[in-house]
């Protein structure tokens, strides 16, 4: 169950509408590496994770991509603010605005929309691990990237934060990993899954 | 655990009239008879909250640091979607 809090997790005020920037970092909202994906992934996993404490982060991880999302949906809001028909055909936001008109719609730099294909639940602990691992360093380099295109102070200080998110999470899933590892057998390692098998790794 | 499973099928029934008064009041902000109504069904939720949360543990992370306990305790099982059928 979930409890919303009336708050981002770190602040954004973008004062300078920017209708191209938006249609970029809408894809950490609905692209391939964006954080709806992340939360989906992570929440959706916890049900074949065998172990608490892995089950706990990826609760308290997949509750935080939430807030991360809001806080990319917040910037696309702001960055597409009082737009005239002028400014939308120039910016090429027309493209996003005939479909969606200023509304915030989960789809990728690119148009396509989101899909469940970008996550994954193997229902091996090992696979799903490493499937987050990468999901973290696909993510952060998303975020390289933007921090490349984009050179307005407002933008770059909240997607500087989720960044170091990433990184953050990254650490956390390959201790995750490491305690997982830790736990198995090392005579049967891959001969079983501790997330099926009823004694593997015990 | 018999007495674990009725205090917490009673935090359901309280949670749920809290949230429905909740859901209400976006619609009727000046409803005074739901104000009222909601306040007493949060003051009756807090106080069997923390009851079972200091027997079982804490619902929300936020709780979860005891200040008299060593260890962080969110962490323990079960998990809200796992059922030990031996204790139904």
């Amino acid at each position: 169950m979930w409890k919303y809090e009336k708050k981002l997790q770190y602040p954004v005020k973008i004062k300078n509408p920017n209708p191209k920037y938006a249609q970029i970092i809408i894809s950490q909202y609905g692209g391939p590496d964006g954080e709806l994906g992340a939360s989906m992934r992570y929440l959706t996993q916890r049900y074949s994770m065998p172990y608490d404490d892995v089950k706990g982060l990826l609760t308290d991880i997949g509750t935080e991509e939430l807030a991360h999302l809001e806080m990319v949906s917040a910037m696309v809001h702001q960055l597409t603010r009082k737009l005239t028909p002028e400014e939308i055909k120039k910016s090429g936001f027309d493209t996003y605005f005939v479909d969606h008109t200023a509304a915030v719609y989960p789809i990728a730099a690119s148009g396509l929309p989101w899909r469940a294909e970008y996550i994954q639940a193997k229902g091996d602990i090992l696979a799903d691990l490493h499937e987050d691992l990468a999901a973290e360093q696909k993510a952060r380099v998303t975020y390289d990237n933007l921090l490349r295109l984009i050179d307005d102070p407002d933008i770059l200080e909240p997607l500087k934060f989720l960044r170091e998110r990433e990184i953050v999470h990254y650490q956390r899933f390959g201790e995750a990993l490491r305690l997982t590892t830790d736990r198995l057998n090392s005579k049967n390692f891959y001969a079983c899954n501790p997330s099926f098998d009823a004694n593997c790794g015990k | 655990m018999a007495e674990k499973n009725i205090t917490k099928r009673k935090l359901y029934e309280l949670q749920f009239c809290i949230h429905e008064l909740e859901l209400y009041l976006d619609t009727h902000p000046t409803c005074q008879r739901t104000l009222e109504l909601l306040r007493k069904f949060r003051t009756a939720y807090q106080e069997l909250l923390a009851l079972y949360e200091k027997e079982y543990g804490p619902f929300i992370m936020e709780r979860s640091e005891v200040p008299a306990e060593k260890k962080w305790r969110w962490i323990d099982g079960p998990w809200p979607w796992e059922i030990n059928w031996t204790e139904e």
